[in-house]
């Protein structure tokens, strides 16, 4: 089969994927067997795998991952009805962006999990203070993606609208915003990373809430295998959300 | 001739500083992970250093400050460090129990000097905190065990509430999340003084806690048989270290309260008042009759340790 048709082909890169992760599995195990790598800091995956049965029985992780999922999942809604708004208004009101665009892109490289004692102040011991810290350490790339996605709607696009005489409104709706989805999306994949990795932070941190605290646990009790495990539901929250965030894509912009 | 006079004058001054330098390796380097940064009983190595007592016994330390147990513990396990101070003794033993090389050596601090107190005039004894949060920092962590022995040796109803460490603690009390915090000395103590929060008991007014190794010193398996002649020196010094810490050298205070920038009174406050010499001990291990059931009980390990892997795993150095 040729590369062209290989790379089109619906199955074929998929498996190529599976394939290479589980060879990378199959070296680790080897390297840990054959004592290239102490199996004291990296357990065999074949370990880490019995440890599944474990940590969903004993350690309850279900409830943990559902915990964590719904606060990455809140933060996300919260960042797609804010983050985008603040977009928009940025876009709008010239003004204002000019004055604030420099602050948000400089808050983007703040360790914001850092001001955790405020949040926990303002919000309390709750999920709240996850949610929040992972909301506004995202924010920044949602607001930034989506004023370059507004701002990069063609010119002709705005002109053909204007020319069937469509209303300011009619042409942010029907022109502008379609056309900077792709862009807000990817504003949106970068600001869920930010969420995720701060909300993980956080709980492991502050010792609170779903994965993050889990795997605080099991580090203490040096129970490696059941540690890796759980951050194996990390990864599971993290393809969850990233599915999800594509699959709506999709709907939006079906002609993509 | 006189460039070579000045080359021969060069090379000479140049070996003779190479020498210097292979006399000043001579010591051994040992190298310390250390948990909690600041306390009095993790400061031994880091004050008796400052002191020349290692030097004196031909070591020279490298120390590395953690976050916590697990994080000590992992680089003793990888060889990365020959010894890891301030190990939770039931970490320590769930390690060793899944078959990493790592061996107590000696006990880093039998009872604790943690504290709990309040911001609420109202409580002013253990007593007056039933009904009300009482703080431990994690599950599964000392703190967690102490406020489990003052709940059942005081027969209280506080609610117990993990709130992480001292700092997100003390902001959980000040802004009446938690009724009764804890804290690690000296942190919290200028609080204190300035009157805006008030101990209200010590974790060895529980008497479980006052007969328990809770932290220990550990050495790789493999480092403890290759360098035993190295960690005799660096106990032996170590014991040295915790004599001068309670002589009546005023240096040894001057420098504690340099290393964690607080004031000599302060420093002085931290030693008379929440660290009894007997709690820095590192003869022996205490109170493993309660350690390990609890250790069981905690998940730390499946089963209690048998004799044969109580004395392997304990090999007290003295």
């Amino acid at each position: 089969m040729k590369a062209d048709a290989m790379a089109r082909s619906r199955v074929i890169p998929p498996l190529i994927g599976f394939g290479s992760l589980a060879l990378s599995v199959l070296a680790f195990e080897v390297l840990i067997r054959l004592n290239v790598i102490s199996k004291f800091i990296v357990p065999p995956p074949s370990e880490i795998a019995m440890s599944f049965e474990r940590i969903i029985v004993e350690e309850h992780v279900l409830q943990r991952f559902v915990a964590t999922g719904s606060e990455v999942l809140t933060a996300a809604a919260m960042l797609t009805v804010v983050g985008v708004s603040i977009g928009v208004l940025l876009f709008q009101v010239d003004i204002l962006r000019r004055a604030t665009e420099t602050w948000v892109a400089a808050m983007a490289a703040a360790p914001i999990v850092l001001m955790y004692p405020l949040f926990l102040v303002i919000f309390g011991r709750s999920p709240w203070t996850i949610i929040m810290i992972g909301f506004v350490a995202a924010l920044p790339p949602v607001i930034l993606k989506t004023i370059e996605g507004l701002a990069g709607t063609r010119r002709v696009l705005i002109n053909v609208g204007r020319s069937f005489s469509m209303s300011e409104s009619q042409l942010f709706w029907k022109i502008m915003l379609p056309s900077a989805l792709p862009t807000i999306f990817v504003g949106l994949r970068l600001g869920l990373i930010f969420a995720l990795i701060n909300i993980v932070g956080v709980e492991f941190l502050i010792n609170f809430g779903g994965l993050g605290q889990l795997i605080n646990e099991l580090a203490e009790r040096y129970d490696l295998a059941g540690t890796y495990a759980a951050i194996c539901f990390v990864i599971l929250v993290s393809i969850i959300v990233f599915a999800l965030t594509e699959r709506i894509e999709r709907w939006l912009t079906p002609a993509n | 001739m006189t460039h070579i006079r000045t080359f021969g004058f060069v090379f000479a001054c140049a070996s003779a500083l190479l020498l210097a330098g292979t006399a000043a390796r001579a010591d051994d380097t040992v190298k310390l992970s250390i948990g909690q940064r600041g306390n009095w009983d993790t400061s031994v190595a880091h004050l008796g250093d400052k002191a020349g007592i290692f030097k004196k016994h031909g070591l020279q330390l490298e120390m590395i400050y953690t976050g916590g147990s697990g994080e000590t513990l992992q680089p003793v396990i990888s060889g990365s460090v020959d010894l890891g101070l301030a190990v939770g003794t039931q970490g320590a033993m769930a390690a060793y129990v899944k078959g990493a090389p790592v061996r107590i050596i000696g006990a880093q601090a039998t009872g604790a000097a943690d504290y709990w107190y309040a911001k609420n005039p109202a409580i002013k004894t253990l007593k007056d905190a039933n009904d009300k949060t009482i703080a431990f920092s994690s599950n599964g962590s000392s703190t967690q065990s102490v406020v489990r022995a003052f709940l059942s040796e005081f027969k209280l109803t506080a609610k117990p509430q993990a709130t992480g460490n001292p700092t997100s603690t003390l902001t959980a009390v000040m802004t009446d999340q938690v009724d009764v915090g804890w804290a690690s000395p000296p942190f919290g103590l200028k609080e204190i003084e300035e009157g805006k929060i008030h101990i209200v008991a010590k974790a060895t007014d529980a008497a479980l806690v006052r007969g328990q190794t809770i932290r220990v010193i550990v050495a790789n398996a493999e480092t403890l048989v290759k360098r035993k002649d190295v960690i005799d020196r660096f106990m032996k010094a170590y014991r040295e270290s915790i004599d001068y810490m309670y002589s009546d050298n005023p240096q040894v205070l001057k420098d504690y309260a340099e290393f964690v920038r607080v004031s000599e009174p302060m420093a002085k406050r931290v030693r008379e008042e929440f660290f009894p010499k007997s709690l820095i001990n590192p003869d022996a291990i205490h109170g493993l009759d309660t350690l390990i059931p609890e250790a069981v009980n905690l998940k730390f390990i499946p089963a209690p340790l048998t004799k044969e892997q109580t004395a392997e795993l304990i090999q007290i150095v003295k």
